[in-house]
Formats: structure tokens, C-alpha cells, sequence
């Protein structure tokens, strides 16, 4: 496989996305969703009856979202789902900045995982926001099961 | 010319997606699986309610810690709109950062010795900003202690010496055990809720639930 330019860069940004959700959504599995409940409820958008369902999904999201990219399955849509996770971490943190809200830990990478600030939070999802655009584009695919089934 | 490649069916690219969810779910799930033992065992002082109760709500709880210190009027609600049916038990789980927190559980179990755990345990919440500060508190504790007339000396003693110690290593090692990582946590019979919120969300619905025969 000749791993140049683009192709190169979207492999890597597939390892990278992929990992970091893989990451987050394994280490909030590992832990009971009602802590990571509790901590959506830092940013004051939604009732305490819908972020517990929610907190019982979203881990198994990401970690589908990820395995999905580090396999190279589906991978317009993987990116596509990944770019929209982290608009939407993006957004949500951004919101709770505007309102003056005192998130201490992000949740992101549940309770036993690293803290992050707000600040952190909005790089990092801006960056893994173009990375995931960047697989989404790309059209080599390499080391890829798409490619391997010829999609 | 060559012919193009065959697309692989839809049922083929479902069947390899199941594939991957299947391997990453089991992976996470054996990761997550792990049986520890635990001791539930608390002393007596520190339960309270009725005693043929089929409902047991266990706290984990931080003396130090502002969100435990706010969810007690809901959680005493609770204790008091369900009190022939539940029995509510108060277990540590003092956390690192919190400089005083487990010299007030050794103060909450040093009443507890002399009978008046829950009284003490309402003070140590409701003078929580008094006695969280930087200076020691422990000329506070011995003062809410004499307040509520306990044997100053002895308290002091128990303060000062060892005798709580493995009770409350105890509490920690089990709450490490159930991966209590935040407090409040609360376990309705083996229901867990995580803060106050969640408490005055789905308290009296697990309670209710857990009642049923």
C-alpha cells in the first residue's frame, strides 16, 4: 500500500479520531452512567430524566463511532457521525461558556478518566471536527475495510 | 475492457458492522465485568428507619462535600414520606482533596459511639462552610459534640486515636469496590443514583418499585 499525501493523513486522522473516541466512550462504559449523568447535568440543557438514557447510549456511540473508523468500515458515514459528535461536544461546551457556567469537568472522559476545562474541550473538538472532515473527504481509503470489500 | 468489481452485498456490509459492534461490546463488557466482595456491614448507629424494612437507601457521602450537604432535605423527605418501608444507612467515602473530610468522619463515628451519629451528622452538614476552611477544625467538631452533650473527653479521645479508622478504610473500600467515583451516591436496594438531582428524579419511583413484592 503506497501511504503518500492525503491518504497518508486521513489514515492517520482515522487512527486519531477513532482513538480518542474509542477512549472516551470505553472509559465512560467502564464507569456507571449515572456519574456521567451527572456530570451533563453541569450544563443545564436538558432534564435529569433524559441525560440518564442518554448517559447509558452516548458511551456505546463513540465506541462504535471509533471501532468504525479504526476498521475503516462505512467510513463516509463514520466520519460524518464523528464530525457531528463533536460539533455537537463543541456546541454544547460553547453554550455552557456563553451562559457563564462553572463546568469543572467536562465528563468527556468520565469520572475516572482525565478533567478537562471548557477551553480544552472546544480545541480538541475543533481539531478532531477537521480531522473527521478530513477521513470524510478522502478518497483513497486506504487500509480500509471499505476498501478491502471495494465499496 | 475490465469489468467493474461486485459491489458486496448489503447483507454482507450489515453482517461485517454487527461483526465489529459485536467484538467491541463483548471486549468492553468483559473489561467491565469484575466481581468483588464487599462488606455491606455497618454499625448500627449509622442506620436508621424502619427495621423490617424492604427498602434499604445507602448513602456514600463526603461530610466536606457541598452537593452532599445540599441533597439531605431530599433525601430526608424521602426517609420521612416512605418510613415504614425504608431504611436509610450512611457509608464514607471522604475524598483526597477534601482536607478535613475524613477527620469528620472520625468525628460522625465518634458520636456514633455514644449514640448520637445523626445528630452529628446534620451538624457536620449544616456548619459544613464553618469548619471547611483552612484552619483545623477540630476544636469545632469537639464543640458541636459538646453541644449536643456528648462525654467531651471521650470524644476527644476517639477523635485523636485509631479506633475509626478501619471502619472507614472500610466504607472506601467498598465504595471503591461498587466504583463509587462521585458523592452523593446513593444505592436504592441495588439501584444506584449519583447527586441530588437524580435522587429527587427517580428516588421515589426506585422506592416504590423496590417495595413491590
Amino acid at each position: 500500500v503506497n501511504l503518500s499525501g492525503a491518504g497518508r493523513l486521513a489514515v492517520a486522522a482515522r487512527v486519531l479520531v477513532g482513538g480518542i473516541l474509542l477512549a472516551s466512550g470505553l472509559l465512560k462504559a467502564m464507569v456507571p452512567a449515572e456519574e456521567f449523568a451527572l456530570a451533563l447535568e453541569n450544563y443545564q440543557l436538558l432534564p435529569v430524566t433524559v441525560l440518564l438514557p442518554l448517559a447509558r447510549v452516548l458511551p456505546w456511540v463513540e465506541i462504535f463511532v471509533g471501532a468504525f473508523l479504526w476498521a475503516g468500515f462505512s467510513l463516509r458515514a463514520s466520519a460524518l457521525a464523528a464530525v457531528f459528535l463533536h460539533a455537537v461536544f463543541f456546541a454544547v461546551t460553547l453554550s455552557a461558556v456563553a451562559r457563564g457556567l462553572d463546568v469543572p469537568d467536562c465528563g468527556c472522559f468520565g469520572s475516572r478518566g482525565p478533567h478537562m476545562r471548557p477551553a480544552q474541550v472546544m480545541i480538541l473538538d475543533a481539531v478532531l471536527v477537521g480531522l473527521s472532515w478530513v477521513i470524510f473527504r478522502d478518497p483513497h481509503r486506504l487500509l480500509s475495510l471499505d476498501r478491502r470489500m471495494k465499496v | 475492457m475490465k469489468p467493474p468489481a461486485p459491489r458486496p452485498s448489503r447483507r454482507r456490509r450489515l453482517l461485517t458492522g454487527l461483526v465489529i459492534m459485536g467484538l467491541t461490546s463483548a471486549a468492553v463488557l468483559v473489561v467491565k465485568r469484575s466481581v468483588l466482595s464487599v462488606s455491606l456491614q455497618v454499625p448500627l448507629y449509622r442506620q436508621k428507619g424502619a427495621e423490617a424494612a424492604t427498602v434499604v437507601i445507602t448513602e456514600y457521602s463526603d461530610f466536606q462535600c457541598p452537593a452532599c450537604a445540599k441533597v439531605q432535605p431530599v433525601l430526608k423527605d424521602l426517609a420521612k414520606k416512605y418510613e415504614k418501608d425504608v431504611l436509610v444507612v450512611f457509608r464514607h467515602r471522604p475524598w483526597n482533596n477534601h482536607k478535613w473530610a475524613r477527620l469528620a468522619a472520625k468525628a460522625a463515628e465518634a458520636a456514633g459511639a455514644q449514640g448520637r451519629f445523626w445528630e452529628y451528622h446534620d451538624a457536620l452538614f449544616e456548619k459544613q462552610a464553618e469548619w471547611s476552611g483552612p484552619n483545623d477544625p477540630t476544636s469545632l467538631f469537639v464543640g458541636y459534640a459538646e453541644h449536643l452533650r456528648l462525654d467531651k473527653q471521650r470524644f476527644q479521645s476517639d477523635l485523636q486515636g485509631a479506633r475509626f479508622d478501619d471502619l472507614i478504610h472500610r466504607d472506601m473500600e467498598a465504595a471503591e469496590a461498587l466504583s463509587v467515583n462521585v458523592t452523593p451516591t446513593f444505592f436504592i436496594n441495588k439501584r444506584r443514583i449519583a447527586g441530588g438531582s437524580q435522587l429527587s428524579a427517580y428516588g421515589a419511583h426506585y422506592i416504590e418499585l423496590e417495595k413491590k413484592p
